[in-house]
C-alpha cells in the first residue's frame, strides 16, 4: 500500500451510512491493491477463466457491498473507522467468494470441524491446502437475518433444541456457502454435542470424513506456554491423532508434508498468535479498537479465514492502525467506559454494539478458542507442538479451568463485570454457565450477567436489552 | 419440484462463476407486477410501499428470482427537470423535455432523496430489503446516462445533436451521468442492486459507432463506479443489440441482459466473458399458448445454458402489461425445468 | 405379567437399600455411576460396591434445574436432583461419570460442586474405531479410575478380584442374553419392561444375588413359544431409559410386543461378554471400548449394525424412538434412523415431568395402528 493514498479519520465507531460516505472518499488504486490469494513471487493473483479483467481477488469493499448480498444485519452494527478495519471487513465477508475460487484455482479445499484452531496449522503447510471452519456459519443467520439455515437445519432434523450450530450442517447441505470439501476433518471427543453431532450428520454427505479424537485435558505434569498444566499422554494421543491427519492429507495431495512445511506454517501462526495477542493488549488494555472488529480478528486465528498469508497482512495492518492509535494517545471507546470481560461468542453480532453503545467496552474476553491463542512451542517437533498448544484449549477441560482463564482476565484489565452469553440449547452452556458464573463471583466478587443470545433479529431482544442496561446501571452505580 | 437454493443463494453462485441447481429465472416483471397484484399504475410509480409489494407479491406468486423496481426510463431525467404525464392506468411519459436545444446543463446533480420520484425507488426497495432480501436479490434498474440524456432533450435536437454538437451532447452524458451515479449510490445504500438499462442506446435507435461514442464510455465509466463496490453490474438494452454485442461486454458488465438478437449470436459474442440474461420475445409471451411458450422458452434455455460464463433465463424486455398470467407462469415453469443442472448434488435426495 | 412383579422388584430395592447401609456401616465404599461404559467389575475388584443409578422423577428433574439450566437434559438434571431427593443417591460415597457427551463429561464437576460428592470423570474417547493409541488412552483412564477408587477403598483392583469380577458380571450379561433372545419368539414371554427391569437388578444389586435371582426366573421361562401374536413388533431406541419411564412401555405394551431394543439400560448392556478376551484390565480397556456404540460414537454406525440385525433376526416392524430433551446425542439421529432403517419411527421427546404424557399415549397408538 501506497502511505500517501490515505489517512484514517480520527478514531470513530461509525455506522453503516457514515462508512459508505467514508468509502467514496478511497482511492481506486487503493481498493485495487488489496487482494486475496496473492503469489508469492508477486503481487497478482492467478486468474479464473471467466475473468478477463482478474479484478475477481480483490477484497476492499465497505459494508454496503456485502448488504446488498444479503448481510443485513451489517446495516445495524457500528464499525471502527480505519482503512485497517475496513480491510478487516472486507476480508472476512469475502470469504465465501474466496472458497470456491480456491477450488477454481486447483486448490485443495478442507473443511476442519470442531477443534476450532489446530487443524489448520497442519493443513495449510501442505501445498495448495486450504482449511476452513463450516462450523464458522452459526453467524451467518445472524448477519443475514435469516433463517434459511435454520429451516434447512431442521428439514434435516436438527430443530431449536439445538444451538446455531446447526447452522452448519444446512451451510453444507445447501452447497452455496462453501464448496464442497475435498475431505473434512472432524473432531470430537472432549467437545462440545452440538458440533459433534453436525459432523455425524454431515459425515453421511460429505465425500471424505476423517474423525480426530480431543483429548479431555487432566491436570498433569505438564504446562502449555501460558501455563495451562495438562498430562503428557493426552497430549500424545492427539500427536497420534495429528499423524492420522497428515497422513490421510498426504494420501489426498500426493505431497508428503517435511517438518519444515510444517515448521513453516507453524511460525506463521505464531506471527499471528503474537500479532493477536498484542491486538488484545491494546484494545482491551488501551481501547484503541472496538470489540466487534477484536471479536472478528480473535476468531480469524481460527484458520485465517482461508487465506493466512493474506490474513497476516490484514491483522499486520491492523496492528499497525492500533499502535499508531496508542502512541497518540487517541482511543475509540470511550476513557471511562465500564469494563467488561465477555465469555462465550455472541452469535449475534449486535450485542458488542450494543453494549459499547451504552457506555460499556471489553477487556477481555473467553471466547472458548484458547487454544487458537496459545503460541506454539517452534523448537519442538512439530505434530507434538501443536498437540502441546492446543491442550490449553477452553472446552477440553473443566469449567473450573475455564474460570480460571476469565479471573486472570478480570484482574489484569481490572474488569467491572462479567457477561455470559450463552445458547440455548449449547451443550457447555447448559452444563457450565452456572459453574463459572458461581466460581468467578466466589474469587472476584464481581457481578456476573448471564443470559441467553435470541434467534436471529434485527435488534436485541427487548428483555434482553433491558437486562443488559439494567447490568450496566448497576455497574455504574457500583463506581 | 421444490428448488434446492435460494434466488439469492442461486444468484451468488452465478456471479462467482460456479453452477446453480437450475439457471435464474427472470421474466422482466416491471409494471406488469402492479396489474397482477391489483393496483393502479400511478400509484404503482409514485409510491414506493405500492411498488414494493406489488414486485414483492409478483415474486412470490410466479416463483422468480429476483425482486426487481423499475417504472420508466425517465426517472432520472425528471429528476433533473424534464415533465412527464401520469396517467392513472399507464405508465408516466414525457410531456416535456427539460431542454429543446443542446444547451451547457451545468452541475447541477439530482437528490435521490428530494428530486422527482427517485426516492419511490428507494423507498421501495428499503421495504423490500427488510423483508426478504436474505432469500431474493433486489435489482433496481437505473437509466444509464444516453438514456437519461436523450430524455432531457428534445429526441430530434438529440439525434441531430449526435451528428451536428457532438461536445454539447458529450457535455449533456457528463451531467447525466453524475446524477445516474448518484442514484445508484443511493440504491446501494438502500440495498438495492443496480442494473443499467440503456434501451435508447440500441441498435433500433442508433448506430454501432453512435452507441461507441455516446453510450458506451457513459456506461462504462458508472460500472467503473459499481465496481469500485465489487457488485456484479447487468446492463440491460432492449431492442436490437445483434450489432453492438461485441461492443456491449467493454462496458465492464458482468452481465449483459439483451433482447432483440439470436441468443447463438449473443453467447458466442459475449458469453466468454459475460454472463448472458435473455431474451424471449415479450410480443410471443403476451401473445402465445402457453403451450407455446414452454416449446419455445425450453429450446431458448437449451441454447443458454451453454453459455460458458451463465445464463440467466428471462424475457429480452418487459413482460406487457396485459400478458395472460398463464403464459408467465409457463415461462417460469419451463425455464425452471429446463435450466435444472441434474449435476448438482441434491441434499434434499439424501 | 412380567417375569418380575412390581411389587418385588421395589422390595428388592428397598432390601438393596438396606443392604447398603449395613455395609457402609462396616466401612464399604459404595460408588454411583450412569453410564454403561462404566466397568462395574472394575468398582468391584477394588472393593466398592459399585451402583448404577438410574433413578429419576419429575422431583428430582426440579432439583436438578436449580444447578443446571433449562436446556441441560433431563437425565443431567435428576442425576443431580437425585442427590436431594432419592434415598440411594444419599449411599454413594462417589461417583463415576463418562465422557460419553458433553453434558455427561461435565456432570461430575457439577456433582462435586453441587451435592459435595467426590466425582471421578472417566474419559471414553468418544471416536469408535478402536485405534491403539485411543484404547491406550482409555486404559489409562482405566487405571487413573482404579487409583481412585483405591483411595476410597485402599484396595487396589488386582488381577484375581478383577478376573473374578469379570467372570460374575460376564454370568450376569449371559443370563440376561437369555432372557433378550426369548424375544425373538413369534410369541415372546419375556418383555421390554422385563429386560429394563432385570437389567436394573443386575447392576443395582449385588452380582450374585442378582445372578441366582435370574437363574431362578430362567428357570421359570419357557423354551418355546406359546403360539403367534398378531400384535406389532417394536425396537425400542433413545436416549437412556429408566424405571420413571414405566408409563412410557406400559402404553407401548398395551398394543404392541417390543422386541428388541438398543438401550443403554437394556440389551445394549448385556450384549455381549468377556468370555476369551482376557481378564486384565487391558482386555477390560478393549472390551469397553468397543461396546455396542452409544448413538455419542463417533461415527456410531455400529449403533445402525446392532438395530439392524435386531429388525432382521425379530422381524421388527415399527421403531419407536423415545429421546430426552435436550439429549443432543439421539435426537440429532432421528431422521438418520430413518433414513438408514427404512422402518417406520416414532420419535417421542419428553422429560421426567411427564405433562406430555396423554399426548404421547395417542401418538403410540395412532402409530401402532399404521403399523
Amino acid at each position: 500500500m501506497k502511505p500517501n493514498l490515505w489517512q484514517d479519520p480520527l478514531p470513530a465507531r461509525i455506522t453503516f451510512d457514515e462508512w459508505a460516505e467514508l468509502f467514496e472518499t478511497v482511492p481506486d488504486e487503493l481498493i485495487q491493491s488489496f487482494r486475496y490469494f496473492r503469489r508469492p513471487d508477486e503481487s497478482e493473483s492467478p486468474r479464473v477463466h471467466s475473468d478477463t479483467s482478474n479484478h475477481w481477488s480483490q477484497y476492499l469493499f465497505p459494508p454496503q457491498t456485502f448488504a446488498i448480498y444479503g448481510c443485513r444485519h451489517l446495516r445495524r452494527l457500528k464499525f471502527d473507522n480505519s482503512l485497517a478495519a475496513l480491510r478487516l471487513w472486507g476480508f472476512v465477508q469475502n470469504e465465501t467468494e474466496r472458497l470456491f475460487r480456491a477450488r477454481q484455482i486447483g486448490r485443495h479445499v478442507i473443511a476442519t470441524m470442531g477443534d476450532l484452531g489446530a487443524v489448520p496449522v497442519i493443513v495449510n503447510s501442505f501445498p495448495d491446502c486450504i482449511a476452513f471452519y463450516p462450523d464458522c456459519s452459526w453467524w451467518t443467520p445472524f448477519v443475514m437475518e435469516s433463517k434459511v439455515l435454520l429451516e434447512t437445519a431442521a428439514e434435516l432434523g436438527i430443530g431449536e433444541a439445538t444451538c446455531f450450530s446447526r447452522a452448519a450442517l444446512a451451510a453444507f447441505a445447501r452447497r452455496a456457502y462453501f464448496p464442497v470439501p475435498e475431505m473434512v476433518i472432524a473432531a470430537t471427543g472432549a467437545s462440545c454435542d452440538d458440533y459433534s453431532g453436525v459432523e455425524q450428520l454431515v459425515a453421511d454427505i460429505a465425500r471424505e470424513l476423517l474423525w480426530v479424537e480431543l483429548p479431555l485435558r487432566r491436570l498433569g505434569t505438564c504446562q502449555t506456554f501460558t501455563g495451562m498444566v495438562y498430562e503428557a499422554q493426552a497430549r500424545e494421543l492427539l500427536v497420534s491423532e495429528f499423524r492420522r491427519v497428515v497422513e490421510r492429507l498426504e494420501h489426498l495431495t500426493g505431497c508428503r508434508v517435511t517438518d519444515e512445511e510444517l515448521g513453516r506454517s507453524i511460525r506463521r501462526t505464531n506471527r499471528l498468535r503474537r500479532m493477536v495477542m498484542e491486538l488484545r493488549r491494546l484494545a482491551y488494555g488501551d481501547g484503541v479498537l472496538p470489540a466487534l472488529e477484536m471479536m472478528v480478528v480473535e476468531f480469524g486465528n481460527l484458520h485465517c479465514y482461508s487465506d493466512p498469508d493474506e490474513w497476516e497482512r490484514v491483522v499486520e495492518h491492523l496492528l499497525q492502525t492500533a499502535r499508531q492509535r496508542r502512541q497518540a494517545n487517541r482511543r475509540v471507546v470511550l476513557e471511562d467506559a465500564l469494563r467488561l470481560v465477555w465469555v462465550t461468542p455472541p452469535a449475534d453480532p449486535l450485542l458488542l454494539t450494543f453494549v459499547e453503545d451504552r457506555g460499556a467496552r471489553l477487556v477481555g474476553t473467553e471466547y472458548v478458542i484458547n487454544q487458537a491463542l496459545e503460541p506454539i512451542d517452534e523448537e519442538k517437533e512439530p505434530l507434538t507442538a501443536i498437540a502441546e498448544s492446543f491442550m490449553a484449549a477452553s472446552l477440553i477441560g473443566t469449567s473450573r479451568q475455564r474460570s480460571e482463564l476469565i479471573i486472570q482476565q478480570l484482574y489484569a484489565n481490572r474488569a467491572e463485570g462479567v457477561v455470559i452469553s450463552g445458547i440455548l440449547g449449547g451443550s457447555h452452556c447448559a452444563m457450565e454457565a452456572r459453574l463459572i458464573a458461581d466460581r468467578v463471583k466466589a474469587e472476584t466478587g464481581l457481578p456476573v450477567l448471564e443470559f441467553d443470545v435470541a434467534p436471529p433479529a434485527r435488534e436485541i431482544d427487548r428483555q434482553l436489552a433491558t437486562r443488559i442496561e439494567a447490568f450496566l446501571e448497576l455497574l455504574r452505580d457500583k463506581r | 419440484m421444490k428448488d434446492l437454493l435460494t434466488p439469492r443463494e442461486r444468484f451468488g453462485l452465478l456471479v462467482i462463476d460456479e453452477p446453480q441447481d437450475r439457471v435464474p429465472v427472470f421474466p422482466l416483471l416491471t409494471a406488469h407486477a402492479a396489474v397482477a397484484a391489483g393496483f393502479s399504475l400511478r400509484d404503482y410509480y409514485t409510491n414506493g410501499f405500492t411498488m414494493a409489494r406489488a414486485q414483492l407479491a409478483a415474486q412470490e406468486r410466479y416463483g422468480i428470482d429476483f425482486i426487481s423496481f423499475f417504472s420508466e426510463v425517465g426517472l432520472i431525467a425528471e429528476a433533473l427537470g424534464s415533465r412527464y404525464f401520469y396517467p392513472e392506468d399507464d405508465l408516466p411519459y414525457l410531456s416535456e423535455p427539460r431542454w429543446q436545444e443542446p444547451v451547457e446543463p451545468g452541475d447541477y446533480v439530482a437528490d435521490p432523496h428530494r428530486d422527482g420520484r427517485l426516492r419511490v425507488y428507494l423507498e421501495g426497495i428499503s421495504y423490500a430489503y427488510d423483508a426478504c432480501s436474505d432469500r431474493v436479490p433486489i435489482v433496481a434498474y437505473v437509466p444509464a446516462p444516453f438514456t437519461t440524456a436523450q430524455q432531457l432533450l428534445d429526441q430530434e435536437a438529440f439525434l441531430t445533436g449526435l451528428l451536428v454538437s457532438p461536445d454539447r451532447i458529450h457535455h449533456l452524458l457528463d451531467f447525466a451521468t453524475r446524477s445516474v451515479k448518484r442514484f445508484a449510490q443511493a440504491i446501494i445504500r438502500a440495498g438495492g442492486l443496480p442494473i443499467l438499462v440503456d434501451p435508447l442506446a440500441s441498435g433500433s435507435v442508433i448506430s454501432p459507432e453512435q452507441y461507441q461514442e455516446f453510450a458506451l464510455p457513459y456506461e462504462r465509466e458508472v460500472i467503473r463506479y459499481l465496481h469500485r463496490f465489487d457488485l456484479d453490474v447487468v446492463l440491460h438494452i432492449c431492442g436490437d443489440t445483434s450489432l453492438i454485442i461485441e461492443l456491449m461486454p467493454l462496458s465492464g458488465a458482468d452481465l449483459l441482459s439483451v433482447d432483440r438478437i439470436e441468443i447463438s449470436q449473443a453467447i458466442k459474442a459475449a458469453g466468454d466473458r459475460c454472463r448472458i440474461i435473455g431474451n424471449y420475445d415479450t410480443t410471443s409471451l403476451l401473445l402465445k399458448s402457453a403451450d407455446e411458450i414452454e416449446r419455445e422458452v425450453t429450446a431458448m434455455v437449451g441454447q443458454g445454458k451453454n453459455c460458458p460464463a451463465g445464463f440467466v433465463a428471462a424475457t429480452g424486455c418487459e413482460v406487457p402489461l396485459a400478458t395472460p398470467a398463464e403464459n408467465i407462469d409457463a415461462f417460469v415453469r419451463s425455464a425452471k425445468t429446463a435450466g435444472r443442472n441434474p449435476d448438482f448434488d441434491s441434499w434434499r435426495n439424501g | 405379567m412380567g417375569m418380575i412383579r412390581t411389587a418385588e422388584f421395589e422390595r428388592l430395592q428397598r432390601q438393596r437399600l438396606q443392604e447398603l447401609s449395613e455395609a457402609r456401616a462396616a466401612g464399604k465404599k459404595v460408588i454411583g455411576y450412569w453410564c454403561q461404559y462404566v466397568p462395574a467389575e472394575l468398582i468391584h475388584a477394588s472393593g466398592a460396591i459399585p451402583v448404577r443409578l438410574l433413578r429419576a422423577s419429575r422431583e428430582a428433574e426440579e432439583r436438578g434445574e436449580k444447578y443446571l439450566r433449562s436446556d441441560a437434559c433431563s437425565f443431567c438434571k435428576v442425576c443431580l436432583g437425585g442427590f436431594e431427593t432419592e434415598s440411594l443417591y444419599r449411599f454413594v460415597d462417589g461417583v463415576v461419570n463418562v465422557s460419553t457427551c458433553d453434558m455427561m463429561r461435565r456432570l461430575g464437576e457439577a456433582v462435586s460442586a453441587f451435592a459435595g460428592v467426590p466425582a471421578f470423570t472417566l474419559y471414553l474417547p468418544r471416536t469408535s474405531e478402536p485405534l491403539s493409541p485411543r484404547v491406550g488412552e482409555f486404559l489409562r483412564q482405566l487405571r487413573l479410575l482404579a487409583d481412585w477408587l483405591a483411595c476410597f477403598t485402599g484396595v487396589r483392583a488386582e488381577s484375581t478380584r478383577l478376573a473374578d469380577a469379570i467372570t460374575s458380571y460376564d454370568r450376569l450379561r449371559e443370563l440376561l442374553r437369555k432372557f433378550d433372545a426369548n424375544r425373538a419368539l413369534p410369541a415372546p414371554a419375556v418383555s421390554q419392561s422385563d429386560i429394563l427391569d432385570l437389567t436394573a437388578l443386575a447392576v443395582t444389586l449385588d452380582p450374585d444375588q442378582a445372578t441366582a435371582l435370574l437363574e431362578r426366573l430362567l428357570s421359570l421361562l419357557p423354551t418355546a413359544s406359546a403360539g403367534m401374536t398378531v400384535r406389532p413388533r417394536l425396537l425400542l431406541a433413545g436416549s437412556i431409559f429408566l424405571p420413571a419411564d414405566r408409563w412410557f412401555l406400559n402404553v407401548l405394551e398395551a398394543g404392541a410386543d417390543v422386541v428388541g431394543d438398543v438401550l443403554c439400560t437394556g440389551a445394549r448392556w448385556s450384549a455381549e461378554t468377556q468370555v476369551g478376551r482376557g481378564d486384565s484390565l487391558e482386555s477390560l480397556a478393549w472390551f469397553y471400548y468397543s461396546r455396542p456404540a452409544c448413538a455419542c460414537r463417533r461415527p456410531n454406525d455400529e449403533l445402525y449394525q446392532f438395530a439392524r440385525q435386531l429388525i432382521a433376526e425379530r422381524g421388527v416392524q415399527g421403531i419407536v424412538v423415545k429421546t430426552l430433551l435436550y439429549c443432543d446425542p439421539w435426537s440429532f439421529e432421528i431422521r438418520r434412523l430413518r433414513q438408514k432403517l427404512r422402518i417406520p419411527v416414532l420419535a417421542v421427546d419428553s422429560d421426567y415431568a411427564g405433562e406430555n404424557q396423554e399426548q404421547v399415549r395417542t401418538r403410540i397408538e395412532a402409530f401402532l395402528e399404521a403399523l
